[in-house]
């Protein structure tokens, strides 16, 4: 569904993504983990063109999306984002969080995106707050709402972006389980984080980063139990 | 929806504003008997209502004075019906031929002013002379060297005085735009003599009895001065066919019976207790009446070029913060840059002339010029405004719009601009109350608002400081109303902050 091939990308000086190859399939849970700093949001944020690669070539669907021939807003329908800091537009109510982009993007009608909105808000245990803005949830709940924002596009792909780094236990604990739930579904994510435990229960495929480079992957098991890299060790035994 | 249809009405009304904009351009001139006026049938007649008994706002609000009857008289005799257009002294020399057909301003035929125009027939005979504090020692030209001298700017006061000063470099001229200010100045020390009109001068002299006296001119050399009519150059036909009518009202008693009236009659005005003052300022003749209609003026202008202003502004605000994707900035970017740097650059008042005067040259709409000036000057302030506005939405913003499929415009639409705006609100009512006081300026293009019209009541009063301080009154309570409702607006829109 996704591949990239030879992707890099420099800030400046900075050469934050070396070569980097993978492909992710239908319907995959990948979690990409790694130290500060070592290019995995950057690279997340690459597979939407959020940063623009220096070099280097992505595919959606078949679709070469680092050709500037095609459209990528439209991609980016398909291909969400959810972000660590949560991003719902400040100036809009829950209910119009969701059903912005399907009214807008995909004329929905207003009647229809609404019900499908409080269908997905009822899931999510949160169809009492409609109508409150973003600034009267909690940092759990907000997350939630933008998982379901991105829900309502009924998109292939969405990118996590340390959804969880915002929020306290308690918090983290409920939007892991909204993302476990969606994964269940079939939904292909991928997922930047640092909760172990979810990569270990959720993910069908970890992948390792360090120093810009993709450093081992491998299914959760193996990548937690039989590390094969010395770097991968170093960084299991920090944080284990 | 809603806002879809907010900026449609915006739209509407900058579309029609262009609209009056480009008739102005092509409305063409009439065609009549051997010469042609500006409009059909119309004799457009610029004054300076500043300067009584020649011309000055009468109880009507309408100019009046000698001049101004002397003229509808020769207006008749030559079939036309005669509109006064009220404007800026300095203005009128300039825009004879183009905003007016004629000036008459009890103006003086010099040899500079020959250059720009022609004039017709002397119709009046006029004295310059010299106001001076009563124990003042200045009795002849001889006097004047190392003095402080003052005179009207434009007026032949200026020229004689400018003579002096070549003849007396010690001297030091200082020009005002109203005599009123002169003398409160003389009263005040600051000047020594006035070089003014006979009239005037035997005016100021009798309010203020005691403090002040007037020196005939001759004691100075002044020569008699010429009052006549200023029309385009190497126009014959409207010459002789003014210099036809001129004969023709001194010839029927007319002029004689004006003269009376205005010239001849006695001098009423007395020097008067602040009650009184007030009285003639405000109440005297419904002076209140003209007040308002200028406040009205006032905030017309403001009003409309606030929307103007708003609308051009997000547009300049987004050019400016526009960036390609590579991440650069386009030319427009730049364009919009340097539109902002004229406008912030620029004395706002040059740019009211330069559009009057040159850039809408063929408009005599003044409104519509004045409207836009401020509306393209406000547009520059707003853009600066709207764009901290949306530089202080937080990035995330637009991220999450575009990841979700939304072009950065559609953005910008839906999420960032909302924001922004409402967060720049209070900064944008701000502007606005601005905008109300600096309208003070568009005297300068022959409109009357509030502090013109205080100008004109403090002329036709000899009132100096009365009028003037009633319209300083009026615009700060207004102000005051407004910028308390700034406040109110401001602490709600904290209650309810987002994020």
């Amino acid at each position: 569904m996704i591949s990239v091939k030879n992707l890099e990308k420099h800030f400046g000086e900075n050469h934050v993504l070396k070569n980097i190859n993978c492909k992710i399939n239908d319907g995959e849970t990948i979690v990409i983990i790694g130290p500060s700093g070592s290019g995995k949001s950057t690279f997340l944020r690459c597979l939407n063109l959020l940063e623009a690669p220096s070099s280097g070539q992505i595919w959606f669907d078949d679709v070469e999306i680092t050709d500037n021939k095609n459209d990528i807003n439209k991609i980016r329908q398909k291909m969400n984002m959810v972000f660590q800091q949560f991003n719902l537009y400040n100036n809009l109510t829950v209910l119009k969080n969701i059903t912005l982009a399907p009214i807008k993007l995909k004329k929905v009608e207003k009647k229809q995106a609404e019900k499908e909105a409080m269908a997905l808000l009822e899931q999510i245990d949160l169809s009492d707050k409609a109508s409150a803005y973003p600034s009267q949830l909690s940092g759990g709940q907000r997350q939630r709402v933008a998982i379901v924002r991105s829900l309502a596009m009924k998109p292939k792909v969405v990118l996590f972006d340390e959804p969880t780094s915002a929020l306290d236990p308690e918090m983290t604990a409920e939007v892991l389980k909204a993302m476990e739930k969606l994964s269940q579904l079939g939904l292909t994510m991928i997922c930047v984080t640092h909760e172990m435990e979810f990569a270990k229960k959720v993910a069908n495929r970890v992948i390792f980063m360090e120093d810009g480079q993709i450093v081992e992957e491998n299914q959760p098991n193996e990548i937690f139990s039989n590390p094969q890299s010395e770097r991968l060790k170093s960084f299991l035994s920090k944080i284990l | 929806m809603k806002v879809f249809k907010k900026n449609f009405a915006i739209l509407t009304i900058l579309f029609v504003v262009l609209e009056i904009f480009s008739f102005g351009f092509l409305g063409l001139k009439a065609r009549a008997l051997a010469f042609e006026t500006i409009n059909e049938g119309v004799l457009t007649v610029g004054t300076e209502a500043g300067f009584p008994p020649f011309e000055y706002i009468g109880e009507d609000g309408n100019p009046t004075g000698f001049d101004i009857e002397f003229i509808k008289a020769v207006g008749e005799k030559m079939g036309l019906k005669v509109e006064i257009q009220d404007m800026d002294f300095n203005s009128l020399v300039a825009s004879v031929g183009t905003k007016i057909d004629i000036a008459i301003a009890g103006m003086t035929v010099t040899e500079e002013r020959k250059l720009a125009v022609d004039f017709s027939e002397k119709y009046y005979d006029a004295e310059q002379c010299v106001i001076t504090r009563k124990d003042s020692k200045i009795e002849s030209s001889s006097d004047l060297s190392g003095v402080t001298i003052a005179a009207q700017l434009g007026t032949t006061g200026n020229i004689l005085a400018d003579e002096i000063v070549e003849n007396h470099p010690e001297t030091i001229l200082k020009t005002y735009d109203k005599f009123n200010n002169a003398v409160n100045d003389l009263r005040a020390k600051r000047v020594d003599a006035i070089i003014l009109d006979k009239f005037p001068a035997r005016t100021f002299e009798k309010i203020y009895k005691g403090e002040l006296k007037t020196i005939p001119g001759d004691q100075f050399d002044f020569e008699i001065e010429k009052y006549a009519i200023a029309m385009p150059k190497n126009n014959p036909s409207l010459q002789s066919a003014i210099n036809e009518a001129i004969s023709e009202v001194k010839n029927d008693g007319t002029y004689d019976k004006i003269l009376d009236k205005y010239i001849n009659a006695d001098i009423s005005s007395d020097s008067k207790g602040l009650w009184a003052q007030f009285v003639s300022s405000f109440i005297e003749s419904n002076r209140f009446v003209l007040y308002l209609n200028g406040l009205l003026v006032s905030i017309e202008i403001s009003v409309f070029a606030a929307l103007i202003g708003l609308a051009l502004g997000m547009v300049l605000a987004l050019m400016k913060i526009a960036k390609n994707h590579k991440g650069k900035r386009p030319i427009f970017s730049y364009i919009a840059d340097f539109y902002i740097d004229i406008i912030r650059g620029t004395p706002l008042v040059l740019q009211l002339l330069i559009m009057w005067f040159i850039i809408m040259q063929s408009s005599k709409n003044g409104i519509l010029v004045a409207t836009l000036t401020f509306g393209l000057n406000s547009a520059a302030y707003v853009a600066e405004i709207i764009r901290s506005g949306i530089l202080a939405i937080s990035k995330g913003q637009m991220e999450a719009g575009i990841s979700m499929g939304f072009s950065k415009i559609q953005t910008m639409r839906y999420v960032v601009l909302p924001q922004a705006l409402k967060n720049s609100l209070p900064s944008l009512c701000n502007e606005f109350i601005s905008l109300l006081k600096e309208t003070a300026i568009v005297g300068y293009v022959a409109l009357s608002d509030l502090t013109r019209v205080a100008n004109q009541i403090s002329s036709a009063t000899y009132q100096p400081f009365m009028p003037l301080i009633g319209a300083a009154l009026i615009y700060f309570v207004l102000i005051k109303i407004l910028s308390s409702l700034v406040k109110m607006l401001e602490k709600r829109l904290n209650k309810y902050d987002i994020c």
